[in-house]
Order: structure tokens, then C-alpha cells, then sequence
């Protein structure tokens, strides 16, 4: 950075002190710039010497006329914009006469509008020029003595002469035309929105007080405060006009267009600024307004989209919704209410079938078997519809409603209120999956199977006394179970596994208890036919015995032997072989009791008729009956004989002696006289004459065979086990609190039970009471003496 | 580092600020424009910190805007580790490249000041280049004047033949041995790929390997260097054992002025003289200017002789606002029908030889000038609005402390620094200075006539700034030339030993106390006497004392 010694080029001579002793003479000096500023406002600025004029501004700070300077130049600026408002602005002046027609009105409209844009963009123009002129002038002197530079005080005297001008308030018809080019735009005229918006632009620009700040704009001051309160009168009227003569998609259509199109004007006429506040206004009379009453219009509301699936008005009224209450409240109140009676409907259907069976009830079983199979029909129809229902809704959520979670939790808790109204729905839902595995699944995929399924435990979870559920799930299970109906393992087990992810563990322990027993059952078969082998009995090897052993606890007796104990005398042959089972296993599990149930098994027979051999598949009973026949020396049987014969419980024996002598395809027996209803003096013999098509064939047991809905005498029943064991699971869970608490308030105790139960059955608060009483009774509890409505654990 | 945090200086807090929370809130969101603007009106706010102790550097690093930051960095925000601003801009800055262009601005004060040059020539290569962010926002880039035509692909690169020829042999003896009469097309041979060119043009235009987001790997540096005598661009790519990223950056800096150096001397620095009446004409101009293709034509008139002096630069290099504003009005308002016209032609009324400095500084931001033309480089820097050259003029005003400034002797006088420095704004500095110079040479201030008339003016002068600003009874210059005076007294005790000043006896015999004791005295009678004749002087002017 040193300077150069040997070049000496450069020599500094001594200073001009010209600059510092130099005389000049404001008057001189001014009068050169102000001859200059003129040439710039007349537009000839060509030939002016920009380094003269700026040395002379220059100058002119360095001998302390910069504030004469920085006067003069405001008194220049503003002469000439005062005259610009005279010459220019005032003959432009718009026509506002309510005699002229529109047209007229546009037109001197936006001949007025050219020349404010017109005098701004001159204005602008030239003061850019007279700033850099000044330049030195603004640096220098302004930045000193804190004065606003010229750029800012231009701005400030076009606002106060030309706006403002006291002549003529061209700032108030500014905005009046504006106003009334937009109104015409919401009429659906064309306007000139390029040149509204430059004059925005020019009220953006300038602001109310010197120092600029960005809340002190013209156009938040003076505009759009008017643009505001002329939008809410327009709004107003909008939205009862749309009210009066529109339906709603079109009412939802217009508001929508409207939102869009006061957007676009935000973007293309006036500021974006204003954007969110003229958005509040629409949205307020719009939509806050009037919304409800639109979703509630009889023929085209909300009721009618969901009913008629408008996926795209549902999805433009939840958009709109959603601008003003992003919980949608409204849209989620309708739905809910819309849904319910839906599902109602579906449940009417079910009772308005029931209804007229309930008198007849217990008359005789054939009429009541047929009602009842109507009613399984029902059953499984009523689960299909509130599917139907649910994918309706589902679509809508998915497609109009955006997945809104909000949404999703008012359908569950829709579905759930009208599912728990039905009383049976645990049931029906039950049977579904029951048929669907049992042969609704035939030829379906393995993804379409877990559909049917998926669907069916979103019904499940819906259910609220899921403890009856469970009843009925596994009395169906143990059925296709033990009668070997279900068409894959794999599927059953699917089923548990969704249901313990549901509920945990508790509710499927037992189910899984019983795909143990079918396990070990078949290995205890196989084990059973080895040990035969090694004994190498000689004696009949033609009966195979396929064994069940159910563990009492995992299944559910009663539902599926009624009241009735049974017994049976079996033919010598069985007998031997079933005691030979049995030692076999009490050998193998000391102390365990084994009790046989005749009812649930079956047979597979040989038989000859007329030289041909048929192999049927019958229940076990219908084979002690038909085994009773064997002896050729037997002509016929009476049906005392036959009881007495076999011990069979009576109901069963008429169910069997039914199929096997009444039902036409499989008459193995003859009855006479041969009639539909056995009794106790008819006499059966053997069919000699029988022929069937197939050689292996199947003979049903009447009534009884797949699962069905209940009866009302079955379902009392269920009820009233149901009842028993809320009972213990209430008491389990008093105690189980207490013990863990040792004295309560009472409401606290209800509060606590029924959430630890609520998952399994919503408990009923008076059942909690006389649990509770109960526990008192049997000195588990007692009563706080000063308070009584404390409880205190005895240990 | 956290002893320094411990001391940190925070700059002076500001109270709720609502101009202070614009600037803020616009680097908030990355409005560069807005922080820009505002930064031209209050360049106070640059260090300034707001209510949570943010300055507009930290939160700029915490936010991510990489231009924004640069855009402070290069206005001269502070960005010192040992700050606790500085410290927090970097520990909280969002990714490393921001972090790394902070820490680049933490370099030692040398190349610090030289930040706005070297930003000013990268910035001339256009954005498609690389060069991050600066993009039509800090200033409006000049477009260049030549294309390098790849014959590799076919595609073009924008350069400025005055950059190619300063910067690489290669291009100038390409550029000298063309036979067109302008340059517009460069060819570069088949073998060099686009990424290779532009690894080129990077190096040339100084932009610092830091900064580069593409990827240039494959681009074999070494091969380049030679091929377009760049040494710099294989010293920059090659990892050098024992030299530091900072000192390497140096030093490419120090190559890229000695270039820039060398065309000046060579090219730029010879004008063309015309007599006063001659018309100028484009074709007249040294051969070696023309080739070089100036865009702009500064016309300076000679003071002595009857001549102008017509000097060819580049509106690239220009650092003036009164040139940059000239060339913009002449092109914007005055070109009419014609379109615009190359080269532009402005008058400067500022002598041949102090136009040269500030040109030669333009290009190479060396200030070249004796002490004597200091005071006129400052006035001339204050009229064409060169900040930045302002400062450096006055840095070397205010460390002339020499005796024949207060003769005049020496050129100028002490009365016309203290005069210019009101003048053109640099008063912070320079008024410290003078008051100090006149303090410590008060005595013949006071007796020699000549010297005290200018005195008197001298006072008169600051007490009418003073008077036109606020009523206040002081003078500006007096009390800083008391201020100064007590300083000069104070400092001679305290260079006596401290014992002198204790009551106890000293052990010492064999120091003889009676001339220390003496010695004192006088000074302190000294200093009565001048303080005294100072006070005098100010009644005799009509001032309260």
C-alpha cells in the first residue's frame, strides 16, 4: 500500500482551496436548478448536464444553503403538484350522478383513474430524477439535521396536494371509484383491473405520517377501512339473496366462487393485505351465518348429499366449514344425527320381522323353526346393511371430509349408538362371522377374507356389552369346532387374533382354549389308535373312534346341551370301546372326570340296501338308534321301545327319529303311520326298499345343525347367564379395588368400576349397588360409621 | 471461549425499538430487500441488538438466510468470536455453510477490511456461476462483455475481458492477439468442460473456495493452472501442509490486487489529453484502454493546463455512488430514442492526479497517495460518495502529527482538517485529532499572530456549528482541546517516579529530589499559565468562559 517513490507521476501540487474560498450566491445557484427541475417536469431532461447540476447541489450544502436549498425544492415540488391537480386532475373529474347510466359511469370512472395513475407515474419519474440530483443534498445535509430526505417529503407532497388537495379531494373520489368499479365487478361486469390496482399501488406507497411506518399506509388509513364496510353491505345482501333462491349445492357453489373470487381480487386489484380481513367478511355472512340453515334445507341440505352420495358438494360444504370452525361442529352434528337414523331404519327393519312371530312363541317347533331361520336370515341381512352403511359413510369421509379425524370419531360414535340400540346386535354380529366362515368364504381370497373380517370387528368394537358378545362368539365357535364346520383353522385364529388386539387377552383366553382342546384331542386320537395297535386286540377293528375332550371351563356347556343331562345306552360294541377310552385316559390324567356327550358327535355307517353299499354320515344318537335295527331277527320297533332301548333323552330321540323316518331324501326308517309328527305309538322298521343317488351321503339332524339365532326362550336364558357373570366380574372388580384402596366414597367406587369394566359392558349402575350390598352382607365390606357413604375394606 | 462470553461487551441495548423490530422481523422471513432498504436509512441498527439480545447477525445464522447474513457481513456487521454477538451468531448458526461464511468473517483485521473488494469482484460473475446469493439484490451486476464459448458443449459463460486479461496470461494473450476491433466471443478449447471453466472463472473472480455448493470434483486444477497461467487456482485446490485456509485466502486476495495492480499501471492509468476544445471520440483512446473495452469515460478537467484528461474504467469497478447514480441517469433519462449508448461520459470536477488515486483504488483497493494529498482525497471522496475510500483518507489525515501542519507548510494546515472534517461528516475522527494537536502546541497557537488569528476563526467556527444545532454554552473544539491539554499535563506526572508525590523520606540519597520536585512545579505552573491564556482569548472573541 506504499506509494510508489520512483514513479513521481503523480505529483500532488498544492490544493486547490478554489472549492473552500470560492463565493456563491444562493439566488445563482438556485436558479440554475430550478431552471433544470422544470426541464425534468416538462419532460426534457435530454440535454441537462447531470455533473453540473449535481456539483451545484453539492456546493451549495458546502456553504450552508442546504437548508434554503431543501425548502425551495419542497416549494418547487409543491407548486408544481397543486398545478398537475388543477390542470390534469380536476377536468378528469369522475361523474357520480345517479342519472348516468353504468356505462358512463365506468368510463369517466376510468378516465379519472388514468389520470391519477398518470400524474403518480410522472410524479414518480421525476422526483427519482430530482433525488439523484440531490443526492448529496439527502447524504449530507439530511442525514445531519435529521430531516426526511427528499424522496420521502416528495411522497408526502403529492399526498397532501394532490390527495389531499384542499381544492379538490381527489383522494376521496379515488375511492369511491374504486369501490364502485369493484361493486360492478361482484355484479359481473369487466373492469380495468390493471389500472385500479396501479393506483393501489400508489396508496401503498405512501403513508400518512414522514417516518414511513408500515401500519401508516394510505391505503390501510383511507381504503380499505371503505372497502371493508362497503364488502359487508354487499355480503349481507349476498347471502339472504343466495338464502332466498338457491339450494344448497348451488348456495355452496356461489360461496365458494365468491371466496375465490375476493382471493383474486386481493391478488390482481386491490393489496394482498387485505386478503385475510375481506376472507373474514365472507366468511362471516357466508358461511358462520347462514351455513346451518343451508345443511338443513329439506330437499338438498347435508341429508340430502349423504343420502344421494355428493361426494363433491360434501367436499366443498366441509371446506367451507372448515374455514370459519375447523371442528366442524355443525357438519359433525348433522352427520351424527343423519346416521343414526339410518342405522335406525335397519333396525326397524329387524323388528318390524320379528314382531309378528313373537305371539306364536314355543306353539310348536316347526313354526318356530322356520321363524327362527328367517330370523338368522335377517340377522345376517341387518349385518350387511349397517356394513353398507358404514362404506357409505366411510367413502364420504374419505373423499369429501378429508380423513378429518373429528369426523371419523363422530361416525364411530354414531354407529355405536344405534348399534347398541339393537339388542341383539352382539348376536347378529356373531352369526355373521359364524356364516362367513362357515361357507361365505368359499372361493375367497385370503386379503378378501381379512376384509369380511376387518369389517366385521368394526362392528365389533362399536358393541358395547362385549362380555355378550363373547357369550355368543364362542357358543358359535364351539359349534363349528366340534361339528367341524369351519373351513380354515387359519381363519378362526385370524378372528381371536383381531379380537385380542380389540380387547386383550382376558376375552380370548378361552376361545384359545378351546383350539388347545381340538389340538391335543387329535393327538390324544392318534395315541389312542397306537395303543390299540400295541395291545393287539383281535376283536373289531372296524370302529374308529375319533375322540373330542373338552376342558368344561373353555366351553360353554349350557348353550350347547340345553338343561337336559345326557344319557344314553350304548350298543355293547361302543360301550366296550368307550370304556377302553376311558381307562386309557384316566390312566393318562389321574383324578379328571370325563363326561361323554352323545349329542355333539356323529358317525360315519355302512349299510345295505338292496345289495348296494352307502356309506352315511349320521349323529351319534341316530346311530344307537339305527344300530338298534341291526339285528336282522328285529321286525319293528315301537318308539317306548326304542326310548327304553336307548335311554335317550325324549327331545332328542323325535328330532332324530325325524330325520331319519319323516325327512323324504334320507327315510332309512319307516314310521307308521307315517306322518310329519312322531309319537309316542308310532312303530319304525327298517327301510329295506331305501335308495339314494349317492353312495355316501349325509343325514341331517333336524333343527339344531348350524347356528341360528335364538329364540326368545333361548335368549332369556343368555340374558339371564349374562347377568350372573357381570355379577362376579363386578364383585372381582369391587373387591380388587377396595383391596388395593381400603375405604372409598361411594361415587368414587362407581366411577372406578364402571371405567375398568366399561371395556368389557357398560355395568348398570343399580347392579353395581346390589353387588356392593352383597359384598357388605358376606363381610367383605362395611359402611364407615360416621360416614356411610364411605366403604372400607376387611381384610 | 466461555471467559470471553463472561466478557462480553454487549452492544448498547436498545429500548423497544419498533424500527429495530422491522429490520429484525424482515431477516426473520428472509426479506432481503426490506433489510436492505432499511439498512441504507439506519446502518445504526447493524450491531444493534433487540429485546432478546439478538443482533441482526445471530438471528440472520439462526435463521438460515444465507443472503441476508452476507448481505450484513459485507455492510461491516460485527462478527467477532470474541463477542458474545459474535460467539452466539456462530454457535447458533442453522447448517455449516453459514457457520463457515461467519467464521471467514472472523478473519484477522487485514483481510477483514478487505471483504467489500474482494465481495465486489466476485459478484461480478453471474449467479449461474455459483457465486451463492448475491443475486441482483446487494447491487445491480454489470453485465459482462465477452462470452467464453465452450466448444466442449457449445454453451456460453459472461465475463469481463478487463478481469480475463488482469487476472490470466492466458486470456490476455488471447484477448491482445485477437485481430477483432471489439471481443465478444472467447473461444476455449475442446478439452476444457464446462465444470473446468467454471472452476476457472471462480478462481479468477475470487470467489472463495468455501462458498462453492457445486461439485468440482474431476476438475483436474493443476492442468488448468498451467494451461491459463493461474498459479492461484492450484495453490487455492491443493492442500498445502502447514499454511491455514485464512492465510491461504490472504494470499490469493494479495495475487488478485497485484494483478489488478499490474493492468492498472499498465492499461487504465494512461489517459488521453486533449486539448480543452477537442471533441472526444472513443478511437482516440490508448489502444491498450480500448482493447480493454471501458464502458465508462470519465472526462477529468487538468486544473494547470489547457488539457482534459479522458481516463477508460469499467462501471463494474466502480465504488461511487455519484458515478453509479451519473451512469444510471444518463442511461435511464437521457439516452431517448438512441438506446443506450457504450461508453457513458461523465465530468468529474476533481484534479487528474487525485482521480487517479481513487481509480487505481477502485481496481485494487491500494490507496496510493502521499500525506500531502490526503486532505483533497478526502474532499473528493466525500463529493463522488466513496464511504469507504472516506474513512482511509481520513485514517491517514488523522496520523500526520507533524509541525508544518500548523504552518501550512506542510500543503494543508491543522484549521482545514479540523474545517473538512465538519464539512464532509468524518468529524468523529478527525476532531479528536486536531483538538489534540492544537493542545499539545497551544503555546505557539497562542503567540505567533498569523497562526493565532486562524485559531481564533477556527473557534469561532465550531462555536457557530455548535450554536446552530442546540443553545449550549460550550464549544465543541474548547472543551476538547482542555480535555487534551489536562491529558498532555498528566501524562508528564505520571512519567515522574510515584514516590515523588509520597510524604514519606525516601532512602534513596543519591537521587537528587530538589529538580523532580522543580520540574513539577513548572509544569503545573505551565499548564495554569496556558489554560489561563486560553481563557483569555475566549473573552477577547466575546465568548463566556
Amino acid at each position: 500500500m506504499a506509494s510508489k517513490p520512483g514513479s513521481g507521476r503523480i505529483k500532488i501540487r498544492a490544493p486547490r482551496r478554489g472549492l473552500a474560498n470560492e463565493n456563491m450566491r444562493f439566488e445563482d445557484a438556485w436558479t440554475l436548478l430550478s431552471e433544470a427541475l422544470q426541464q425534468i417536469y416538462e419532460r426534457d431532461a435530454s440535454n441537462l448536464s447531470f455533473e453540473e447540476l449535481y456539483r451545484t447541489a453539492y456546493k451549495m450544502v458546502l456553504k450552508k444553503h442546504g437548508d434554503p436549498l431543501y425548502n425551495s425544492v419542497n416549494d418547487l415540488v409543491r407548486t408544481r403538484l397543486q398545478r398537475v391537480t388543477t390542470t390534469q386532475l380536476k377536468p378528469a373529474r369522475p361523474t357520480f350522478a345517479v342519472t348516468s347510466s353504468a356505462l358512463e359511469r365506468r368510463e369517466s370512472g376510468n378516465r379519472f383513474l388514468a389520470a391519477v395513475k398518470q400524474s403518480w407515474e410522472d410524479h414518480q419519474l421525476c422526483l427519482g430524477m430530482i433525488t439523484d440530483i440531490l443526492m448529496y443534498l439527502d447524504r449530507v445535509f439530511c442525514n445531519d439535521n435529521k430531516k426526511p430526505s427528499i424522496q420521502v417529503i416528495g411522497m408526502a407532497l403529492f399526498r397532501d396536494n394532490v390527495l389531499r388537495n384542499r381544492d379538490y379531494d381527489i383522494g376521496a373520489d379515488l375511492n369511491r371509484v374504486i369501490l364502485e368499479q369493484i361493486k360492478m365487478e361482484r355484479d359481473g361486469d369487466v373492469i380495468d383491473k390493471a389500472r385500479i390496482r396501479s393506483c393501489v399501488y400508489m396508496l401503498e406507497g405512501l403513508y400518512e405520517t414522514l417516518d414511513e411506518r408500515e401500519d401508516q399506509k394510505l391505503y390501510l388509513t383511507k381504503f380499505e377501512a371503505e372497502f371493508l364496510t362497503a364488502s359487508n353491505e354487499f355480503y349481507t345482501d349476498e347471502a339472504r339473496k343466495l338464502l332466498e333462491v338457491c339450494d344448497a349445492a348451488t348456495y355452496i357453489e356461489r360461496t365458494n366462487d365468491r371466496l375465490n373470487e375476493e382471493w383474486e381480487r386481493t391478488q390482481n386489484t386491490i393489496s394482498t393485505l387485505t386478503e385475510p380481513k375481506i376472507r373474514a367478511i365472507v366468511e362471516k355472512h357466508l358461511i358462520t351465518d347462514n351455513i346451518r340453515e343451508v345443511m338443513q334445507l329439506e330437499a338438498s341440505g347435508l341429508n340430502f348429499m349423504v343420502d344421494n352420495d355428493r361426494y363433491e358438494q360434501l367436499k366443498l360444504l366441509y371446506n367451507l366449514v372448515h374455514r370459519v370452525d375447523p371442528h366442524v361442529s355443525e357438519i359433525r352434528r348433522m352427520l351424527k344425527d343423519r346416521v343414526v337414523h339410518l342405522g335406525r331404519e335397519i333396525n326397524k327393519g329387524v323388528y318390524g320381522f320379528r314382531k309378528p312371530a313373537a305371539p306364536g312363541e314355543g306353539q310348536n317347533g316347526e313354526a318356530e323353526d322356520k321363524s327362527v331361520n328367517a330370523e338368522t336370515m335377517m340377522a345376517l341381512r341387518w349385518v350387511e346393511d349397517v356394513l353398507a352403511l358404514k362404506d357409505k359413510v366411510d367413502q364420504i369421509w374419505e373423499r369429501s371430509f378429508a380423513s378429518d379425524q373429528g369426523i371419523q370419531q363422530t361416525v364411530s360414535k354414531s354407529f355405536a349408538e344405534f348399534i347398541n340400540d339393537n339388542k341383539r346386535s352382539p348376536e347378529y354380529i356373531s352369526l355373521f362371522v359364524d356364516e362367513n366362515i362357515k361357507k361365505g368364504l368359499k372361493g375367497k381370497t385370503e386379503a378378501e377374507v381379512d376384509m369380511v373380517l376387518d369389517k366385521a370387528i368394526v362392528l365389533f368394537r362399536y358393541i358395547q356389552d362385549k362380555d355378550i358378545f363373547e357369550r355368543y362368539y364362542k357358543k358359535h365357535l364351539s359349534k363349528r369346532l366340534i361339528l367341524g364346520r369351519s373351513i380354515s383353522n387359519d381363519v378362526e385364529r385370524a378372528m381371536i387374533g383381531k379380537f385380542k388386539v380389540e380387547v386383550g387377552f382376558s376375552f380370548t383366553s378361552k376361545m384359545e382354549g378351546m383350539f388347545k382342546d381340538m389340538n391335543v384331542s387329535q393327538d390324544l386320537t392318534t395315541e389312542y389308535k397306537k395303543h390299540l395297535a400295541n395291545l393287539h386286540l383281535d376283536n373289531d377293528p372296524t370302529i374308529d373312534l375319533d375322540i373330542k375332550v373338552l376342558t368344561s371351563t373353555f366351553w360353554p356347556w349350557s348353550s350347547m346341551s340345553g338343561e337336559t343331562t345326557h344319557t344314553c345306552i350304548y350298543p355293547p360294541e361302543l360301550e366296550k370301546i368307550r370304556m377302553s377310552f376311558q381307562q386309557f385316559y384316566l390312566r393318562r390324567h389321574n383324578g379328571r372326570q370325563l363326561t361323554w356327550q352323545p349329542q355333539m358327535g356323529t358317525a360315519d355307517i355302512r349299510a345295505t340296501f338292496k345289495a348296494r353299499k352307502y356309506e352315511i354320515n349320521v349323529a351319534t344318537y341316530a346311530m344307537v338308534i339305527l344300530l338298534q335295527f341291526n339285528d336282522p331277527s328285529v321286525e319293528s320297533l315301537s318308539y317306548n321301545e326304542l326310548k327304553t332301548l336307548t335311554s335317550i333323552p325324549e327331545s332328542e330321540l323325535v328330532r332324530h327319529l325325524q330325520s331319519l323316518a319323516v325327512a323324504p331324501r334320507s327315510r332309512v326308517l319307516v314310521k307308521s303311520p307315517m306322518s310329519r309328527d312322531v309319537k309316542p305309538t308310532d312303530k319304525f322298521s327298517f327301510n329295506a326298499g331305501f335308495q339314494s343317488k349317492q353312495l355316501k351321503f349325509k343325514i341331517g339332524t333336524v333343527k339344531g345343525g348350524g347356528n341360528k339365532v335364538e329364540t326368545d326362550k333361548e335368549r332369556k336364558e343368555t340374558e339371564e347367564k349374562v347377568d350372573e357373570s357381570r355379577a362376579h366380574l363386578i364383585e372381582a372388580a369391587v373387591v380388587r379395588t377396595m383391596k388395593a384402596r381400603k375405604s372409598l366414597r361411594h361415587a368414587d367406587l362407581m366411577l372406578q368400576i364402571t371405567e375398568q369394566l366399561s371395556k368389557r359392558f357398560m355395568p348398570d349402575p343399580s347392579m353395581i349397588k346390589k353387588r356392593i350390598e352383597s359384598l357388605i352382607e358376606r363381610e367383605y365390606l362395611e359402611r364407615e360409621t360416621a360416614d356411610p357413604n364411605i366403604y372400607v375394606y376387611l381384610a | 471461549m466461555l471467559q470471553n462470553m463472561a466478557g462480553a461487551q454487549v452492544e448498547p441495548v436498545v429500548k423497544p425499538n419498533p424500527d429495530l423490530e422491522t429490520l429484525m422481523n424482515a431477516i426473520r422471513v428472509g426479506d432481503i430487500k426490506t433489510v436492505q432498504e432499511h439498512l441504507v436509512t439506519s446502518k445504526h441498527h447493524l450491531n444493534a441488538v433487540d429485546k432478546f439480545d439478538y443482533s441482526p447477525i445471530v438471528l440472520a445464522s439462526l435463521c438460515g438466510h444465507y443472503d441476508i447474513l452476507e448481505l450484513l457481513l459485507s455492510l461491516g456487521a460485527r462478527c467477532d468470536r470474541d463477542t458474545f454477538q459474535g460467539e452466539r451468531a456462530v454457535y447458533s448458526a442453522l447448517n455449516d455453510r453459514i457457520r463457515n461464511l461467519l467464521l471467514k468473517y472472523d478473519y484477522s483485521v487485514s483481510v477483514d477490511n478487505k471483504q467489500p473488494y474482494v465481495t465486489l469482484v466476485s459478484s461480478l460473475l453471474s449467479k449461474e456461476v455459483g457465486c451463492a446469493s448475491l443475486v441482483g439484490i446487494v447491487r445491480p451486476r454489470p453485465d459482462g462483455d465477452v462470452f467464453l464459448y465452450l466448444q466442449n458443449d457449445g454453451s456460453k459463460l459472461v465475463s469481463h475481458i478487463f478481469v480475463l486479461v488482469a487476472r490470466s496470461k492466458y486470456f490476455r494473450e488471447l484477448i491482445e492477439s485477437s485481430e477483432a476491433l471489439r471481443v465478444s466471443h472467447l473461444p476455449i478449447p475442446v478439452d476444457i468442460d464446462r465444470a473446468s471453466a467454471l472452476a476457472v472463472l471462480r478462481c479468477i473472480y475470487l470467489i472463495d473456495p468455501d462458498d462453492i455448493i457445486e461439485n468440482s470434483d474431476g476438475v483436474d486444477t493443476t492442468r488448468l493452472s498451467i494451461y491459463f497461467s493461474l498459479p492461484a487456482l492450484r495453490r487455492s485446490m491443493d492442500p498445502e501442509p502447514g499454511k491455514s485456509g485464512v492465510s491461504k485466502r490472504t494470499a490469493a486476495i494479495e495475487d488478485a490486487q497485484q494483478d489488478f495492480l499490474r493492468l492498472w499501471d499498465g492499461y487504465l492509468s494512461v489517459p488521453l489529453r486533449l486539448p480543452r476544445d477537442e471533441p472526444f471520440s472513443i478511437s482516440r483512446l490508448d489502444p491498450r484502454v480500448q482493447l480493454l473495452q471501458p464502458d465508462v469515460i470519465l472526462r477529468v478537467e487538468s486544473q494547470f493546463d489547457n488539457e482534459v484528461f479522458f481516463y477508460g474504467i469499467h462501471g463494474a469497478m466502480i465504488q461511487s455512488d455519484f458515478l453509479r447514480t451519473a451512469i444510471r441517469f444518463k442511461q435511464e433519462f437521457q439516452s431517448g430514442n438512441i438506446g443506450i449508448q457504450r461508453p457513458v461520459l461523465v465530468s468529474v470536477d476533481v484534479p487528474p492526479e487525485i482521480i487517479e488515486v481513487i481509480l487505481k483504488w477502485f481496481y485494487t483497493d491500494i490507496v496510493d497517495i502521499p500525506p500531502e494529498g490526503a486532505l483533497d482525497l478526502l474532499h473528493a471522496a466525500d463529493m463522488l460518495l466513496i464511504e469507504r475510500l472516506k474513512s482511509r483518507a481520513c485514517l491517514l489525515l488523522t496520523t500526520q502529527d507533524r509541525d508544518d501542519l500548523l504552518t501550512g507548510e506542510f500543503g494543508y494546515s491543522i484549521f482545514d482538517v479540523a474545517r473538512t472534517g465538519w464539512i464532509t461528516g468524518t468529524f468523529p475522527k478527525t476532531d479528536p485529532f486536531c483538538a489534540r494537536f492544537l493542545a499539545n502546541r497551544l503555546e505557539l497557537c497562542l503567540e505567533d499572530d498569523v497562526i493565532r488569528s486562524q485559531f481564533e476563526e477556527l473557534i469561532r467556527e465550531s462555536a457557530s456549528r455548535i450554536q446552530r444545532r442546540e443553545e449550549t454554552d460550550t464549544i465543541e473544539l474548547i472543551d476538547d482541546i482542555r480535555y487534551y491539554l489536562s491529558e498532555r499535563f498528566r501524562m508528564r506526572f505520571e512519567a515522574l517516579p510515584a514516590h515523588m508525590f509520597s510524604d514519606e523520606p525516601q532512602d534513596t540519597n543519591n537521587v537528587p529530589q530538589e529538580p523532580k520536585a522543580e520540574l513539577l512545579k513548572t509544569d503545573s505552573d505551565e499548564y495554569v499559565k496556558l489554560v489561563d491564556a486560553l481563557d483569555q482569548l475566549l473573552i477577547e472573541l466575546g465568548f463566556d468562559v
